[in-house]
């Protein structure tokens, strides 16, 4: 039964204005200052000109034992939401009810003096994190051996690199035992082994706090950790509700409305639509299109288990070229493992040799690629085998799922039989 | 998901949000919780004044030394200044080194704390948007290295006060009593400055200006003038009546200037607690706005 005590974080119809200018920031933050010092009461929910919502009516719950996660795009208001809860910013409408110490896992090696040692510093840092002293002694050396900095704990800190530096702030902040924990895009520092013990010691939190939020981009880590979902888009709430369903809405509203034209040429085929993100380009080659399709030649970014994929890439060519490679893959997007990967080349079955200057299409399909339910991202390079010159370097942003009827583990997904027989 | 055996903490504490929170709580109410959290923030106060004390000086040749050097530079320049009689310090009653060291370390407190807590909420802007901690704890660091710079001041002073053979009155027992409202006054002045610093970046620049003139207009350095636009300034500066009364006090045991020493008591209280009212309210209002 769900008694009232049971929540432990209560968002009500919550909402955050920002001034786009300085000169608003100066002016309003000086009428406000003023304005409350003299008792009178602000009309927050009012606009004032230059202002804009960047968190709109959130209402939410956590639940003790929870973990809410909070997804979005860029700007879509996570880390302000999280910034509410945590009693930074005040909200500008709604109200937020927190039952339970807070701490927080968002800036790793805040108050962090770089002249003094490791040694002093774990004391300031934990300090500014709310743990006293008497905790600080108890716990130091655990947080040194999380930290793996034992021999260098007497060293100053500007001595530090930045994974000694990341491991150690990041060390002191998960020694905090707060009731409520919230968690802000960090789980991704320092290296695999590192990010492995983060883990293991998160779940170690998970089990003592009353409620975890974790905001985050990384999907896997989301759906192992989180019970619920809120799906922010510029402010507004999208989804709230069950993880899975959440991730997979999520993929869905990326796929459909956040397409991004990369080419001013309106004129491609009527059943591809324009989805690319791009991180190395050249001006001989012009990808106009870049992406995933069932067997009908519908694009898609979920696929069911065995089902039919295709990778197809549109591109213009901008002058004749001698000859012409691509390399599609698909990889891991947690572990970033290449699970297909094909180059042109393997299979001479196409001519792409003399291409004259003009628009074309590849396509490379995979019957039955046997991928595991699990999410994973595109990637496309696009050379020249005789100069060497790579033209086109992508990686796709855009994620897709293979979803399947129940969780099967590993990278490969093939039909298994077990057997369990005594032996005499 | 399985649910199993948790260790439920709880802590009992509840925070609540909402626009106006700190004024909703009235008047009265928010002096509670302002009183409540000069305890809360104690803890951390003094964890970041043992930071930026022990970094002040580490890796630098003369560590210490250098709260010394600057005032004892200052100090000779007036006594050669008046030697050469460039300067009429007019009448006092005790050496004139001893006056100037006595002089330059009351106003040291002054200037140091109000710079100190002017430029903390500034130079401590990325936690602030980070984090969530007691804003109150960044004051205390610079009124503990104000304080702590006043000390090593002080034992100078006495080491004077024996090579001239000075001997203060008995109501140098006053003294630390006398230092009260001058602390108050300069953190007070200190909370108003470090919002304004905040959000204005150009703060700090106004305030060298503006402590250049004040130290030369306020008796500091030299006696009480008698007459014309000092004296008429003066009429009006709390700080002469808090400088003057404190050398007085100290050294002859005269206690003149009464009244005003009164008003500008009074002053130094108002100040600091409407400073103060105004440190809390603004702090938890402008994290979005530094």
């Amino acid at each position: 039964m769900d008694t009232d005590k049971d929540i432990v974080v209560k968002a009500k119809n919550i909402s955050k204005k920002f001034c786009r200018r300085v000169k608003h920031v100066m002016l309003y933050g000086s009428q406000d200052v003023i304005k409350d010092f003299f008792g009178v009461k602000s009309k927050t929910s009012l606009l004032r000109n230059g202002e804009f919502w960047a968190v709109r009516d959130l209402s939410f719950e956590l639940r003790k034992g929870e973990t809410l996660g909070i997804i979005g795009l860029n700007g879509s208001g996570k880390s302000t939401t999280l910034k509410m809860v945590n009693g930074i910013f005040m909200p500008d409408n709604g109200c937020i009810e927190v039952r339970g110490r807070v701490g927080a896992l968002i800036e790793v090696g805040a108050g962090f003096h770089p002249i003094l040692t490791g040694r002093e510093n774990i004391y300031i840092n934990g300090s500014i994190l709310g743990m006293t002293k008497k905790e600080l002694d108890k716990k130091f050396d655990e947080i040194v051996d999380f930290a793996e900095l034992r021999d260098f704990i007497d060293t100053p800190v500007k001595f530090y690199s930045s994974g000694m530096f990341i491991r150690l702030g990041f060390a002191v902040a998960v020694f905090c035992e707060p009731e409520i924990l919230l968690i802000d895009e960090i789980l991704s520092v320092g290296d695999i082994s590192f990010q492995n013990k983060a883990f293991k010691r998160l779940y170690e939190i998970k089990e003592k706090a009353n409620g975890i939020i974790y905001v985050g981009h990384n999907m896997i880590h989301i759906r192992n950790m989180c019970d619920k979902i809120l799906v922010l888009d510029k402010g507004n709430t999208l989804f709230f509700g069950d993880t899975t369903d959440g991730i997979k809405f999520f993929h869905d509203f990326v796929g459909k409305t956040k397409s991004v034209v990369i080419s001013d040429n309106e004129d491609t085929g009527k059943n591809f639509k324009r989805r690319y993100f791009s991180n190395y380009s050249n001006s001989e080659i012009k990808i106009l299109d870049f992406g995933l399709m069932n067997e009908k030649f519908e694009v898609q970014n979920l696929f069911g288990e065995h089902e039919t994929i295709i990778q197809f890439c549109e591109l213009e060519l901008k002058l004749d070229i001698e000859e012409l490679q691509f390399t599609f893959g698909v990889s891991d997007e947690a572990d970033r493992f290449d699970c297909l990967r094909a180059i042109s080349d393997d299979d001479s079955i196409l001519n792409l040799k003399n291409l004259k200057k003009g628009k074309y299409r590849i396509l490379l399909k995979y019957s039955d690629p046997h991928l595991t339910s699990n999410i994973y991202y595109s990637t496309l390079s696009v050379r020249n085998p005789v100069t060497g010159e790579t033209y086109e370097r992508i990686i796709s942003a855009n994620t897709f799922s293979v979803i399947g009827g129940y969780r099967i583990r590993g990278v490969v997904a093939t039909e298994r039989n077990w057997d369990f027989i005594k032996l005499e | 998901m399985i649910k199993k055996d948790r260790q439920e903490k709880d802590t009992g504490i509840i925070n609540f949000y909402e626009p106006n929170k700190d004024l909703k709580k009235g008047f009265f109410g928010m002096w509670n919780v302002m009183f409540r959290e000069v305890g809360a923030s104690a803890g951390l106060g003094w964890r970041l004044f043992l930071r930026d004390f022990s970094a002040k000086y580490r890796q630098s040749s003369l560590g210490y030394l250098w709260t010394l050097i600057i005032p004892i530079i200052t100090v000779l320049t007036f006594i050669f200044l008046n030697k050469s009689q460039v300067l009429n310090i007019g009448e006092i009653d005790i050496p004139y080194p001893l006056f100037a060291l006595f002089g330059i370390t009351i106003w040291g407190i002054i200037q140091e704390t109000v710079v100190g807590v002017s430029l903390v909420l500034d130079a401590s802007v990325g936690l602030v948007r980070k984090i969530n901690f007691p804003k109150l704890s960044l004051v205390y660091s610079p009124v503990l290295i104000a304080l702590v710079n006043f000390f090593i001041k002080i034992v100078i002073v006495i080491i004077l006060c024996i090579y001239f053979g000075t001997v203060p009155s008995i109501y140098a027992l006053y003294f630390p009593i006398l230092l009260i409202p001058i602390f108050l006054l300069s953190i007070g002045i200190g909370f108003y400055f470090s919002i304004v610093g905040a959000i204005f970046k150009d703060v700090a620049n106004y305030l060298i200006v503006i402590f250049q003139i004040l130290m030369l207009v306020t008796p500091v350095l030299y006696s009480a003038p008698q007459k014309g636009f000092f004296l008429t300034i003066n009429r009006y500066n709390p700080f002469f009546y808090l400088i003057y009364t404190i050398r007085d006090v100290t050294f002859i045991g005269e206690f003149n200037y009464r009244l005003g020493f009164l008003i500008s008591v009074i002053v130094c209280i108002v100040i600091f607690l409407t400073g103060w009212r105004f440190y809390h309210l603004a702090t938890s209002r402008i994290a979005e706005k530094i």
